[in-house]
């Protein structure tokens, strides 16, 4: 077989992922700005009923997780399937459709939302009409991915790829959580009741919640970076046998983390004390995956000084070794005590969400950008320019959540000398004041940085053809 | 040129239907052991008046 011959791939549809990812991440960063600028300026809602707090947060976690994270999630997961198995995707068709339905099912989401339907589950909050067309999309996008790997030649590409082995987890345990979770009995066409009550209901609601980042935010990016850090780098991964390790640990382990969530509640106490103790486990595995990524670097540091995408991809591991060391922290009950229902938890999520998710994406989004209309960024300083602005932006976040979340939890606990407390709830509301202004701005500094990545996506695909020709001519 | 499988994990990585199979499994005991036994356990229970109707 003559392996020069490169076969032509499906990027239609994989372009329309790409540019959708980097319209969302904008979208969804300012939708959050806005929300957080609300909690510092709470005459920013302007007694609007669609756009106040309570609404336009979910907005935002729907639009970032869901629509960004899921667009993201499925152009490098149509983009990677291809090139780990040289062939075409099963069925082209079926993944425009996918892509399609996928972005109308999101945006009536948060449309939902704002017009105040919803489920009130967390991360779940679509009424069941457009839970049940998620599904489907679901099921399509897992079909037509496991049909391409199927449709390989095993001549040629034997074992399956690292990074298609976590899109695969990630498709197989959200398609059970999301339909377990989302059981309930429909009583109008946007009404519905969960089919469980009580703890079972909580039990099952961070079954879900939990894995909608162990899985949809965690092994579905760990296949972005399994396969674009030794692209990037151009080096091959540290270790295959890490990958096998990091893989069946994080696939095993990830999904009894959930119960850590109900700690000190009606939940029976050896649930959320396995749930505790299998997060410490996690470490292990996360840790393993992060150095698997970085030592993919070993004798190629120097790159980091001149390749702005590969800072995207390293700063972003060194984030996820970051959270998933915090995380088994805070499920242990002693710590869980403090920092549960304070802004520590609302950092420690951004700290992955924005420093692991969104920075190995859009590390993944530029690489694609590239190859997809086969040409240089329009303007490499500003990829660089965004680096900073989403580094510096993401860690003014954090700083603010962990010295207000901290501080928000001790003094809920302060008693006096009779024993009684020393603060009222609204004066720990009030010293949070500073905090949440810093977290706005790094919101903002993040939003800025997502909006300069869209005008140089923008402009790098308006002007692809005629850099094509120039650099053509100039070869000539 | 493909080779005979070394192992377990080997034969699985070059069968998809196999390793979606067994991720599958593995992926749904962790969910099994934390809610099933809730469903169960009387004192996860909430007590109402049909409770002792239909038992628990």
């Amino acid at each position: 077989m003559d392996t020069t011959v490169k076969p032509q791939y499906d990027n239609g549809v994989v372009k329309y992922l790409t540019v959708g990812a980097v319209t969302f991440l904008v979208l969804g960063t300012f939708l959050g700005t806005y929300a957080a600028s609300e909690l510092a300026w709470p005459a920013l809602n302007l007694d609007i009923a669609e756009i106040t707090f309570a609404r336009l947060r979910v907005m935002h976690t729907n639009t970032v997780i869901f629509v960004f994270g899921g667009m993201t999630l499925m152009a490098t997961a149509f983009y990677i399937v291809q090139r780990t198995n040289g062939v075409r995707l099963w069925s082209n068709g079926m993944a425009w459709l996918t892509a399609i339905l996928f972005t109308i099912g999101l945006l009536a989401t948060v449309v939902t939302i704002s017009l105040g339907m919803t489920t009130g589950k967390e991360y779940h909050e679509q009424e069941w009409p457009l839970a049940i067309a998620i599904a489907f999309v679901w099921t399509l996008y897992t079909l037509n991915f496991v049909m391409t790997i199927a449709s390989r030649d095993k001549e040629t590409h034997p074992n399956v790829y690292v990074a298609n082995w976590f899109f695969i987890s990630m498709m197989i345990m959200i398609t059970y959580l999301y339909v377990v979770n989302g059981l309930a009995l429909p009583v109008s066409l946007f009404r519905s009741y969960s089919l469980f009550s009580g703890v079972q209901d909580a039990m099952i609601q961070w079954w879900w919640g939990h894995n909608a980042v162990g899985f949809f935010l965690t092994a579905g990016f760990l296949g972005i970076m399994y396969y674009f850090v030794p692209k990037q780098s151009q080096r091959p991964i540290y270790s295959y046998r890490l990958s096998v390790i990091h893989f069946w640990a994080l696939s095993f382990g990830y999904v009894w983390l959930g119960a850590h969530h109900l700690q000190y509640t009606a939940l029976p106490d050896w649930t959320g004390s396995l749930g505790a103790v299998i997060s410490l486990a996690m470490i292990i595995p996360s840790w393993g995956g992060a150095l698997n990524g970085m030592l993919t670097l070993s004798g190629a540091w120097d790159r980091l000084r001149t390749d702005y995408i590969l800072r995207f991809l390293i700063i972003s591991l060194a984030f996820y070794a970051m959270s998933t060391f915090e995380g088994p922290v805070m499920a242990a009950k002693t710590v869980n005590a403090l920092s549960h229902y304070t802004d520590w938890t609302v950092g420690h999520v951004h700290s992955g969400a924005l420093g692991w998710v969104a920075m190995v994406s859009i590390g993944a989004l530029y690489h694609m950008v590239m190859k997809l209309w086969d040409t240089e960024m329009y303007s490499m300083k500003l990829i660089n320019f965004h680096f900073w602005l989403a580094t510096i932006g993401t860690v003014f976040y954090v700083v603010a959540m962990w010295v207000s979340g901290i501080m928000q939890g001790l003094m809920w606990r302060a008693y006096d000398e009779y024993g009684t407390l020393a603060y009222s709830f609204v004066e720990s509301v009030a010293a949070m004041h500073p905090y949440y202004v810093m977290r706005a701005v790094g919101g903002f500094l993040f939003f800025s940085g997502a909006a300069v990545m869209l005008y140089n996506v923008v402009m790098t695909i308006r002007t692809a053809n005629a850099r094509q020709e120039s650099a053509a001519t100039a070869n000539a | 040129m493909a080779t005979r499988p070394k192992n377990f994990e080997d034969r699985i990585e070059q069968n998809i239907f196999g390793f979606f199979m067994f991720a599958a499994l593995l992926v749904s005991i962790g969910g099994i052991v934390e809610v099933v036994p809730l469903f169960y356990i009387q004192e996860a229970m909430d007590y109402t008046e049909k409770t002792d109707e239909y038992g628990m």
